[in-house]
């Protein structure tokens, strides 16, 4: 046998050269090919490529465009078709719509949500540059990383270590002294201020409105403020700079000098304060020379173009040349990555909200490949009825081509239409869903995204299409014609195998959904604090004098005042400077101690396990209550009236209480101290008001503070709603989840409906054999239902193990977390499988009662 | 009726085809005219020009049989039409009545 031609060479002959000179010409090229092939067989390839190449002429290459008329006239045409078939299956059309469009919205919305996530602080020019100094503490309780750092830490590192090129130390706004109400003349507003070095705009470029950010506090006394600050006061920035206004806080009061004004901050800036006032101001009344006293947070910004990582060793050490023995440590964390990554374990960053972000890009993920999945299968069963019109058309002379176009379009045109029905269902949803987050998206947020959407969309039209376009366009038209074409087996395997996975999601949603809620909820009613919040409230007085309190106690509706810093979830400070008889030299455990007045305990239902509260009748202010931690921390036998020094001062042990949480539900509880404070030491009172009295009774005691502290702004917080502020995040968490699980069952059930409808459709005739053969509808329905609740229940047997495994996963994170029971699971299991059923059943119900004699007379 | 004219390839194939009669065809014209002209001609050339002159109706052209050599395509046979006949003739006569008028030239 001959030696073959080059098959490129020929297919590309085949491919542009006119039918009817094609033979003609193929042969001489071969038989030249053949003859070269004699005389040079090396040569003979490149000779035929080179024969065919010269024939690439116009007078061989074929019309491309047979009919150029034709083009816009079938385009039209297999629009009619499509439009006509969407209106002939009218639920399979909606189902598809709803289905794909809520999914897609819903993608979308966590997109937008992701996107506004990993934004957060990241518009700072030169961020790369900033970074924040965390103190990383040990104590036998384990590694604590903390924000506060030693006052003089920032100058120091400014100084010693040439690499850093500004260092500044800053009181958060959040802190009590951080509060305060302005005042230029009879003008007065509450605002958050912070205190930072002079050097603050320099490692923070907020852009400046006016002012150089190298001149900004020359004086104690100068403040820059926000420019909506600068409008509400001075009508405009210009106006502003060089005016004198008021600062009232508790502790600090004074007169301040605008030296400059900063645009207003965005909404994705984490920390948020309207003014800036001189820290060299706040060190007049808080002296910070001490290193073991950790305080402000610090801020650095690095020289240019100098890597982060060969400066942590650096850094890490530094405290070591200050604090003999010391136990903490420090890092530098990157200030933008502070907002997504702020859980530690170990000193190390370990997390922090960027689970969320990935938890949500999952769940994201899932619903669109549920929803895509959904639309794929619906499409690709529908499909199997058009063997007819694909066997007619081609009969009547449609070129494959022609038919997979025809096909792609079609699902394409679904998958661009669910598209527009999504952006609606956005624009619709987005003022609920800010709600819910606590953000203020909007759609133009991301174009990118939304092309990127659109993107997805159109490739899962592209997919949904592509099986009916190549598998019926296909066949022969004979085959078709004749009913020979039936769905292979590896076709219903696919179909069922997608199906197992969206039911295996949405119990594993479910699931999900339950525990975080009960979880959440365990939280939230807070039965397990050991405190009570409820009918709480707390305010912040500077030096709260006998008589002030006396005064609010007579109020009818307070039950209680109490002094003290003791609040929801915050750990404010601690010590290891506590001996006690017996206590070994190494010992280095660490308390957290808290300032409490008379009445606290009592206000804050704490209950006591030994001894008493704290008491006037009892005489000598150096009392201490110990938690049981604490007690069994020091190895106490039996702590009553025992003697222990606090920080050096004697003082006597006058009660046990139950351990408390007084820390996030993440964390044990820890040893803590309290120790009684005279009134001045705890400027925070919180007050037990009686329920169903609180309006009134707020008002009586705003009326109280108005009169004592003529000029200051009274601002009390809801202790309880303080508390749920500590878990805002994992309440929306919670919220969210709930909804996505709705969804994800929601979409899986329509994809289960359409190919119920469709099962039954199929199978019309054979239901109407089997009752005439006296089939039993209850019968009819067993067969058709029986196919697909195996794959349900599959499914939830798949779902549940590994939900299981998640839960107990997640539950591990919280100290207090529930107990994971079995009908978290059963409950889900059950339910999943009552949708499905009641899906698949109103369905072949209709079917099965069809009258036999219509389905068999078609 | 005045026959379509005629390119010098076009010519020398028509010459060719007439020469073989009914048994020229692609590569057999091809490889006459190599052989009379002493050069190398291209197929697609030779395609060119038959196509052209059949549609000028210069040529007519035949299938033949199926045969096991070049890959089982079957050989495309040209036959000169009358007209083509026609065109060689005129051709021939235009050349000759005009060579006939050259006087009588010697070189050396």
């Amino acid at each position: 046998m001959a030696k073959q031609p080059p098959k490129n060479a020929l297919r590309f002959l085949r491919w542009f050269c006119r039918e009817d000179y094609l033979e003609e010409i193929e042969g001489d090229l071969i038989e030249l090919f053949e003859q070269e092939y004699e005389r040079a067989p090396r040569r003979a390839n490149w000779y035929f490529v080179r024969q065919v190449l010269w024939h690439f002429r116009p007078d061989f290459i074929r019309s491309f465009n047979r009919n150029p008329n034709l083009q816009g006239a079938m385009l039209r045409h297999n629009l009619l078709i499509s439009w006509r078939g969407f209106m002939r299956h009218k639920s399979s059309f909606f189902i598809n719509l709803t289905g794909l469009s809520t999914g897609l919205a819903c993608v979308f919305l966590i997109c937008l949500w992701v996107y506004d996530e990993i934004r957060i602080d990241k518009f700072l020019e030169h961020d790369e540059q900033i970074y924040q100094v965390l103190q990383t503490v040990d104590s036998p309780t384990g590694r604590e990383t903390i924000e506060a750092t030693p006052g003089p830490l920032a100058g120091a590192l400014e100084d010693e270590i040439p690499e850093i090129q500004f260092a500044v130390s800053v009181i958060p706004a959040t802190f009590n002294v951080g509060k305060g109400v302005i005042a230029v003349e009879d003008n007065r507003l509450k605002a958050a201020g912070q205190y930072a070095s002079p050097d603050f705009f320099r490692v923070f470029p907020y852009p400046l409105l006016q002012g150089n950010s190298e001149e900004l506090f020359t004086q104690k006394n100068h403040v820059v403020i926000s420019e909506a600050l600068a409008v509400n006061l001075f009508q405009n920035p210009e106006n502003a700079l060089g005016k004198t206004l008021d600062w009232q806080t508790e502790s600090i009061s004074g007169s301040c000098v605008v030296s400059g004004v900063f645009a207003d901050l965005p909404a994705t800036a984490t920390d948020q304060f309207d003014l800036v006032l001189n820290y060299d101001w706040y060190l007049e009344y808080f002296p910070q020379e001490n290193w073991a006293n950790s305080s402000p947070r610090s801020f650095v910004r690095l020289q240019e173009n100098v890597p982060a990582d060969p400066l942590r060793s650096k850094v890490s050490a530094f405290l070591d040349s200050k604090i003999e023995d010391s136990n903490a440590t420090l890092s530098l964390q990157r200030y933008s990555d502070r907002y997504l990554y702020n859980r530690y374990e170990n000193g190390q960053v370990a997390g922090g909200r960027i689970e969320y972000v990935r938890l949500f890009l999952i769940i994201a993920l899932f619903i669109l490949v549920i929803a895509c999945v959904n639309f794929m299968n619906l499409s690709t069963a529908k499909a199997s009825t058009k063997v007819k019109e694909v066997g007619v058309k081609k009969v009547v002379g449609a070129g494959r081509g022609q038919l997979v176009l025809q096909y792609l379009s079609e699902s394409m045109l679904v998958a661009f239409l669910s598209f527009l029905v999504a952006l609606l269902l956005i624009v619709l949803f987005i003022p609920q869903f800010n709600k819910l987050t606590g953000k203020a998206l909007q759609l133009g947020l991301a174009p990118g995204l939304l092309l990127g959407l659109l993107g997805i969309t159109l490739l899962t039209g592209l997919l949904a299409g592509t099986y009916p376009a190549f598998f019926l366009s296909g066949h022969r038209a004979v085959a078709v014609l004749k009913g020979r074409v039936r769905a292979s087996v590896g076709e219903l395997w696919v179909r069922k195998g997608l199906i197992l996975f969206q039911f295996a999601i949405s119990t594993l949603l479910i699931v999900s959904v339950i525990v975080v809620y009960r979880q959440i909820d365990f939280i939230q009613s807070g039965t397990q604090l050991g405190y009570n919040r409820d009918h709480v409230i707390y305010f912040d007085v500077e030096q709260p004098g006998a008589s002030f309190t006396d005064d609010l106690k007579r109020i009818p509706g307070v039950t209680s005042v109490g002094g003290g810093n003791l609040k929801a979830g915050k750990q404010l400070g601690g010590t290891n400077a506590i001996d006690w008889e017996g206590k070994s030299p190494d010992n280095q455990t660490f308390f957290s101690t808290f300032w409490l007045g008379y009445g606290l305990l009592e206000t804050l239902d704490i209950q006591m396990v030994d001894g008493q509260p704290f008491s006037e009748s009892f005489g000598s202010p150096d009392q201490v209550i110990l938690n049981e931690e604490a007690v069994r921390q020091m190895g106490l036998k039996e702590p009553m009236n025992k003697r222990i020094l606090v920080n050096g001062d004697e003082r006597q042990i006058v009660g046990v209480v139950e351990d408390f949480h007084f820390e996030s539900f993440y964390e044990t509880v820890k040893p803590c101290v309290l120790l009684l404070a005279p009134l001045e030491y705890a400027p925070r009172l919180s007050l037990k008001i009686q329920a169903g009295l609180e309006q009134e009774t707020i008002a009586q005691v705003r009326s109280v503070y108005e009169a004592y502290y003529p000029g200051l702004v009274f601002d009390f917080k809801f202790m309880d709603e303080d508390y749920q502020q500590l878990y805002i995040s994992e309440r929306r968490v919670a919220v969210l989840s709930r909804y996505f699980a709705a969804l994800a069952i929601i979409i899986s059930c329509l994809g289960l409906l359409g190919l119920a409808m469709f099962a039954a459709d199929r199978r019309r005739k054979e239901i109407g054999i089997r009752k005439v053969l006296g089939a039993s509808v209850f019968g009819v329905i067993k067969i058709l239902t029986g196919d697909f609740t195996k794959v349900v229940a599959l499914a939830i047997v798949v779902a549940l193990p590994i939900s299981y495994w998640l839960a107990a996963n997640w539950l591990n994170r919280f100290h207090l977390h529930i107990d994971l029971e079995w009908w978290y699971f059963l409950l889900p299991a059950i339910l999943v499988m009552t949708i499905a059923w009641l899906t698949i059943g109103l369905q072949t119900l209709r079917a099965a009662r069809v009258d036999p004699v219509r389905c068999l007379k078609e | 009726m005045k026959p379509p004219s005629l390119g010098e390839f076009e010519e020398l194939v028509l010459l060719t085809v007439a020469a073989q009669h009914d048994e020229a065809y692609g590569v057999s014209i091809k490889d006459a005219l190599e052989e009379h002209l002493d050069k190398k001609i291209n197929i697609s050339a030779v395609h060119v020009a038959l196509k052209r002159m059949k549609e000028k109706g210069l040529v007519e052209s035949r299938f033949g049989g199926i045969t096991n050599d070049r890959g089982g395509r079957r050989k495309k046979y040209y036959v000169i039409t009358f007209m083509g006949k026609r065109a060689l003739d005129r051709q021939y006569e235009l050349r000759t009545s005009m060579y006939q008028k050259i006087p009588k030239i010697t070189f050396g």
